[in-house]
């Protein structure tokens, strides 16, 4: 499983977990409690080859639908049925059970530019005192 | 539809865009929009029911929430920073404490709706829009609806589609435009600038209509 202190992450809170030139894609427990209950995810197909930036799945919620952004360049592998059958994975287990896809990535120096966890947390705490 | 996509996507930084508008039709029964991962056919269903023309639009919003039939309702969209409130519950409460703001100073009474207690806030998914308040939605004194709203986050920028229904108000549309643009901006602290949307922006929501609202590969994707 995708261990949340070994992940990269996006200011927009998609995290990365790298294995050689593959990643799991998916979004930090952050992310899941803005977003509340998730109702509905619309995952990419496997085969898709993705851009970095690029808007490619949306996620709603009881609240309010989001777009997830690919946080590098690849080509999707798998995707996870099992958060699209049961969508409440996200918030119940969005480090784990709840990925969104697996990818090859393109380029790995993509993944080591985005914020280690310790990056990632400051820039939480940032973001909370701004508010 | 097409339009607030193009203004969702091209919003400046720290601006916020308000635009009003009305389904073409004549007042009955002119369009239903539904929510981004509805079931087209299911919305189908519940239109034909609800005694909806067939050859109504059907139009799959970028937005969440359910079902909402424009029959004569003001429908409004909402561009604005996300970071200034930062949650959805933050943006709902705000946008509809700006609505009650705007219909008070007109005399209008209306209030944001809470459950009877506090532990019966359940999670769960209304289909249409109006059939039953949220917490945090506007509502007359007897707890009917009127005002909803869905929200869509697109990087640093936020869309809300709101509809209002004018007849518990007995107000022209005019006045409940009137009303909610000045509770906006008094409550998001905004002064607006009338705006004519440019020929070039225009054209792309032209363009994006006829590629994503008007096709069914986007209103029967799901």
């Amino acid at each position: 499983m995708p261990d949340p202190k070994s992940s990269r992450y996006m200011k927009s809170h998609e995290w990365v977990a790298l294995e050689g030139d593959e990643a799991v894609i998916g979004i930090s427990d952050h992310a899941q409690r803005e977003i509340t209950d998730v109702v509905f995810i619309d995952l990419p197909k496997a085969g898709r080859k993705i851009t970095k930036g690029e808007a490619i799945l949306v996620v709603e919620s009881v609240k309010a639908a989001f777009d997830i952004y690919a946080p590098v360049s690849g080509e999707i592998l798998a995707v996870n049925d099992a958060v699209a059958q049961n969508p409440g994975l996200v918030n119940s287990s969005p480090h784990e059970e709840g990925w969104f896809f697996k990818m090859k990535v393109d380029d790995v120096k993509e993944v080591e530019a985005l914020m280690d966890h310790a990056a990632y947390e400051t820039f939480l705490s940032s973001e909370a005192s701004a508010h | 539809m097409a339009l607030d996509e193009c203004v969702l996507d091209s919003a400046e930084p720290d601006t916020c865009y308000l635009r009003f508008f009305q389904w073409a039709g004549s007042g009955h029964g002119d369009a239903v929009t539904f929510g981004v991962s509805m079931a087209y056919d299911e919305v189908e269903a519940a239109a034909q029911a609800r005694g909806f023309p067939a050859n109504a639009p059907l139009v799959r919003r970028a937005t969440g929430g359910g079902v909402v039939y424009h029959d004569g309702d003001l429908t409004f969209s909402f561009v604005f920073p996300w970071s200034r409130l930062s949650s959805p519950g933050l943006i709902y409460k705000n946008l509809h404490l700006a609505a009650h703001i705007g219909l008070k100073t007109r005399g209008f009474d209306t209030r944001l709706w809470a459950p009877p207690s506090a532990v019966e806030e359940i999670p769960g998914v209304n289909t249409e829009c109006f059939s039953g308040p949220e917490p945090k939605d506007l509502v007359l004194e007897d707890g009917s609806k009127v005002l909803g709203g869905a929200l869509r986050r697109r990087g640093e920028t936020g869309l809300y589609q709101g509809s209002m229904r004018p007849e518990p108000f007995q107000a022209t549309i005019g006045n409940l435009r009137d009303a909610l643009f000045e509770g906006i901006g008094l409550q998001w602290k905004i002064i607006f600038e009338p705006r004519e949307i440019p020929g070039e922006a225009l054209a792309a929501a032209e363009r994006l209509r006829h590629t994503k609202y008007a096709a069914d590969r986007w209103n029967k994707r799901r």
